[in-house]
């Protein structure tokens, strides 16, 4: 798999509080990687890292195929978008002399696709009004548009939906699906609202405590949190026998335990295990959301 | 460098604050000098507009550090000094961008009172007494001492990474050294009869601060100290210009 960004033990420390304790990650190319972490796990000093704003203490990454010790990471980083915390945009500009601006800013000769940018974020009729008068999610808009002035292949967006109001979160999310889907821009988004990230990302980083605790990708993911139900049994290999026999979906979670993905009649089953002198010790039904695995993760250790 | 040379003289252009300090430079100087001309007493000789020129400098020192802690204070506040990092510049050519777009403003403001004064100063006062070698002094000393200050109000603006932390501490500094240039010509010119006469150590630290201070060093040009003062003017300029550059280099941006 190809990787757009790498981390490698990254340690970073402010004082006597270390933010990242050796975080290692991988964002895929053409992914969304949901970076998922509650606050002060280190989601933004990650992003930071990243966009040169900090220097780390220890460990690497890779942008681009880039080191961040080799002298050619800033060239790397125009291939980036970045949103950190708030939208960097000038407040007492219009949105289409922030443009203009970043355009001054990396080069580029003319002022072609201002418009066509403002219209893609929807705020082509803006006009002469100035991004203080701009609403939060406005200016969340304008923000991504300033990012995507130098036609980013990576964009990095840390919390992009806070405190925006329902409207504004379905129309970022359709926003960031359509860079994805139409520009194939790579999307690093970081938050700690679960259910907004369920609906978009590709693939997740779950951190905590400035480490990451599991990557998974959403198709691994929807695996993990399918309802099931959970059987215990004194021997698993009668289990598993009888499961084949049956023609039932199953996976192996322990010792003498298996999830289920079906609605198991369970006499039946417990008949069948008879025949291997085999016993029914429990069975419960699990329905896992994105949030109880999360919660699983980082406050029960490892997920099984 | 030059992406980022060139946007900053845009935006230069497009903030209110250079024209605000140009207002109030033609309020200080122009309209004075306006005022001098139209009111002035019968039988009263006119003033030389070279006092104008050096008023002009003197309020430059305060605009000069409003310019700029705002100028580059906007830049922490709205965050887009980030854009410039993340659109793939390293610190060192933030820092120096920046330095050269707040100089440009600064010397935009140094013509500007030169300007006004030279123009309304021929037209209504009769023109300068200042020779023409005392004038190319001034405006030498004038650009080596606003070189000194602009990267001193950029290592402030640019390390305080609050907006009003760094405009507060910009104005401090600014009166400061106002204050201090003026003191120090004044204890200087103190005559030697008098008791409040400065002599010894004390008269050699006063000529010392004379010597750095550029705010002294367009008060005094006319005594003989022209080039050594530029020169020193230039080394501070560059000692600033990298201890600033050094700081922003090792601090994590906001």
């Amino acid at each position: 798999m190809e990787y757009i960004l790498k981390t490698d033990r990254l340690e970073k420390k402010y004082k006597d509080f270390a933010a990242l304790r050796g975080l290692t990650m991988h964002v895929p190319a053409g992914s969304i990687y949901g970076f998922v972490g509650k606050n002060g796990a280190g989601k933004t000093t990650l992003i930071r890292t990243i966009c040169g704003l900090q220097d780390v203490n220890a460990g690497e990454y890779e942008l681009f195929g880039v080191k961040n010790t080799d002298r050619c990471i800033s060239r790397s980083r125009r291939r980036m978008g970045a949103i950190v915390e708030t939208p960097s945009i000038y407040l007492d500009m219009t949105a289409a002399d922030n443009l203009k601006q970043q355009f001054d800013l990396l080069g580029r000769p003319a002022y072609d696709g201002i418009g066509d940018l403002l219209n893609l974020v929807g705020l082509g009729d803006t006009e002469k009004k100035r991004a203080k008068h701009f609403s939060l999610g406005m200016r969340q808009r304008l923000g991504i548009a300033v990012a995507l002035c130098g036609d980013p292949d990576l964009l990095v967006l840390d919390e992009p939906i806070n405190g925006l109001d329902p409207q504004g979160i379905i129309e970022m999310r359709e926003l960031i699906r359509k860079l994805n889907r139409e520009r194939k821009i790579t999307v690093l988004i970081s938050s700690h609202i679960l259910d907004e990230l369920s609906r978009l990302a590709t693939h997740y980083g779950f951190i905590d405590h400035g480490r990451i605790v599991r990557e998974i990708s959403a198709e691994d993911l929807e695996n993990a949190c399918r309802k099931c139900v959970r059987l215990t049994v004194t021997d698993i290999s009668a289990l598993t026998a009888v499961l084949d026999e049956m023609g039932i979906e199953y996976r192996i979670t322990g010792r003498n335990r298996a999830d289920v993905f079906a609605k198991p009649v369970l006499s039946r089953i417990t008949r069948q295990l008879d025949r291997y002198g085999c016993d029914l010790i429990s069975a419960d039904v699990r329905d896992e959301s994105l949030e109880d695995y999360y919660i699983s993760l980082v406050e029960g250790g490892s997920h099984e | 460098m030059n992406d980022l040379i060139r946007a900053g003289i845009k935006r230069m252009f497009r903030v209110k604050t250079l024209y605000v300090c140009l207002a109030v430079l033609f309020f200080i100087g122009g309209l004075d000098m306006i005022k001098e001309s139209v009111f002035r007493e019968p039988g009263r000789s006119l003033p030389d507009p070279g006092g104008y020129l050096l008023s002009g400098f003197l309020a430059m020192v305060l605009l000069s550090a409003v310019f700029i802690t705002s100028f580059l204070g906007d830049e922490h506040q709205y965050g887009t000094l980030r854009n410039k990092i993340a659109a793939g510049n390293d610190k060192f050519r933030v820092y120096v961008s920046s330095f050269i777009v707040c100089h440009a403003a600064v010397m935009i403001m140094c013509g500007f009172v030169w300007l006004q004064t030279t123009l309304l100063g021929t037209l209504l006062l009769g023109g300068y007494t200042y020779t023409a070698k005392e004038l190319l002094l001034l405006s030498l000393l004038s650009f080596s001492g606003f070189t000194m200050l602009t990267a001193l109000f950029v290592l402030i603006a640019l390390c305080v990474q609050s907006k009003s932390i760094g405009s507060v501490a910009g104005v401090i500094a600014a009166f400061a050294i106002m204050i201090c240039g003026v003191m120090t010509v004044q204890v200087l010119s103190v005559p030697a009869f008098s008791p409040d006469y400065a002599g010894g150590s004390r008269r050699r630290l006063f000529e010392f601060i004379r010597l750095i201070c550029p705010v002294s060093q367009m008060i005094s040009f006319s005594d003989g100290m022209g080039a050594e003062s530029m020169l020193i003017s230039l080394a501070g300029a560059a000692v600033l210009l990298a201890s600033g550059m050094i700081l922003f280099k090792n601090r994590d941006l906001r």
